[in-house]
């Protein structure tokens, strides 16, 4: 991201910073069973909790729903808003909206506060993958937004299907209407194992 | 991605078609529209190359357009690489709602898309051979996309264009010396040669994948869907294979649908398939943007050579 732009509404730090770079020697994360002794096919364990995470909020302008979401070291929230009016009046259809974002202290490294084009393709990735599985045809005319903020991630393609999982308690504690709940899981390959 | 108003009827009809296996303009399912390449057209970039996929000379265009920088290493980069950044643009006059911040999303999705292809061992392309001096300096492609015009299957034309970019990029020869310095230690400098003869091939360009696009129309799905097809299509994936048959990446588009497993692993299959056909054809329009291009010598360098040879 270029810095040229400088950020009136916040104190900036310096122009340019970088992670340290550590001089101690990498550890292969494979080299004898995995380094949380799981299985190979073993997922972390999970906690889901629905309902406002501040449970005194019962003003008007409450999410309908929400969730938050752990799995290991990872920790996940989400707020839905709607169905309330959509920007098109004469959807047949409902419309799906995500919103994805790192907290700036989620990951290892500093990330910015301005959304980043990857941030926007995750949330892309996210509509697409549980639009499907909402009744969008029962709400013709209004939108269905849900807000996801990653408070500590641990793993990109582990923190997406965590959104996921967390998106779809989320609308369930909302009590929009859907085809299914929506389940996701993260793999990876290392050499000729999954 | 587009959206074109269609009438029920002509849902209907699209729809019913593919799933009797007809499709509006007589193609097969699995058959790709007429494609138009050309090569080396943009004179100030390393590489630079045109695609249009659609019948009767009306389609989907993207012109890609490859420059090469030298970039200082900082701490933290890869040492003995060189890096490659994507930027896909789609035009005001492509299509209307692309006007302002219309077009921001399509083009978070498509940057994303061609950087997942390209950025990575997967793309075929030797990083290490853009590495210039490790830990001193590097080459990083900067591969720009302006989509000019949408007429579906718009990925598809955009890896197109992007490859026969990049098998057209030269860079610039660049000589390393090891020179002394006063306290006896070995400094590594080096010179990018000013000589526009004076070129390298990008290395490993053929390696790069190629992508075929499925969409799901009722309960049967087309390849390289054509701006009405777009419209009723309820799911999308676009798969990206390389010359060695390997899957490089999988993209699952559209809000209405999502794939069952079996026929996941049927569009799969049929990927790898189309692929190995779609690679010969890229070869042989390949060859001949570089023939035309070797016979333009003789031909008026007008602007309008750019829109007319096309």
């Amino acid at each position: 991201m270029s810095l040229n732009v400088v950020d009136r509404r916040r104190i900036n730090g310096p122009q340019r910073s970088v992670e340290p770079v550590y001089t101690t020697k990498v550890v292969d994360p494979f080299a004898s069973g995995r380094l949380d002794e799981r299985a190979l096919d073993q997922v972390r364990p999970i906690f889901i909790k629905t309902g406002p995470l501040d449970a005194q909020s019962l003003s008007a302008a409450a999410p309908s729903g929400s969730a938050y979401y752990e799995q290991g070291k990872i920790r996940v929230s989400c707020a839905i808003y709607g169905p309330r009016q959509g920007r098109k009046s004469d959807a047949r259809m409902g419309s799906f909206d995500c919103d994805f974002k790192y907290a700036p202290f989620s990951c290892s490294w500093k990330r910015s506060h301005i959304k980043t084009s990857d941030e926007k393709e995750i949330a892309l990735m996210l509509e697409h993958s549980i639009a499907p599985a909402i009744r969008l045809e029962t709400y013709p005319k209004a939108s269905i937004d849900a807000f996801v903020t990653v408070i500590e991630s641990d793993g990109k393609a582990a923190t997406i299907a965590a959104a996921i999982n967390c998106i779809s308690a989320a609308l369930a504690d909302a009590g929009i209407e859907l085809y299914d709940s929506v389940a996701a899981c993260s793999m990876a390959l290392h050499g000729e194992q999954w | 991605m587009t959206s074109l108003l269609l009438s029920p009827a002509e849902q209907d009809y699209i729809i019913r078609g593919v799933e009797s296996g007809f499709r509006a303009d007589g193609r097969g399912s699995l058959d790709r529209r007429e494609v138009s390449l050309r090569t080396g057209m943009i004179s100030q970039a390393n590489g630079s190359a045109r695609c249009r996929i659609g019948n009767l000379g009306v389609g989907t265009d993207v012109l890609v357009g490859v420059k090469a920088e030298v970039n200082t290493w900082a701490p933290g980069e890869p040492e003995d690489l060189g890096s490659i950044v994507c930027n896909v643009e789609c035009s005001p006059s492509a299509a209307q709602e692309f006007e302002g911040r219309g077009a921001e999303e399509i083009n978070v999705e498509l940057t994303q898309l061609l950087d997942r292809i390209l950025n990575g061992p997967q793309s075929g392309l030797d990083l290490k051979k853009l590495c210039i001096i490790p830990k001193q300096a590097y080459w990083v492609l900067h591969i720009d996309a302006l989509v000019l015009d949408v007429k579906g299957s718009i990925v598809d034309t955009l890896v197109w264009a992007t490859r026969a970019a990049l098998m057209s990029t030269s860079l610039p020869r660049v000589v390393v010396e090891t020179i002394a310095d006063e306290m006896g230690n070995m400094q590594a400098e080096f010179d990018v040669v000013d000589d526009p003869d004076d070129l390298t091939p990008l290395e490993g360009a053929k390696n790069l994948p190629i992508s075929v696009t499925f969409s799901q129309i009722g309960k049967r799905y087309v390849v390289d869907a054509s701006e009405q097809e777009e419209a009723v299509t309820q799911a999308r994936l676009t798969v990206a294979v390389s010359p060695a048959m390997e899957i490089c990446a999988i993209q699952k588009g559209g809000m209405f649908r999502g794939f069952p497993p079996s026929l996941l692993t049927e569009i799969l299959e049929t990927a790898q398939r189309i692929a190995r056909e779609e690679l010969t054809k890229f070869d042989i329009h390949y060859a001949q943007a570089k023939l035309h291009l070797s016979s333009q010598a003789e031909e008026p360098s007008t602007g309008s050579t750019f829109l007319v040879q096309f």
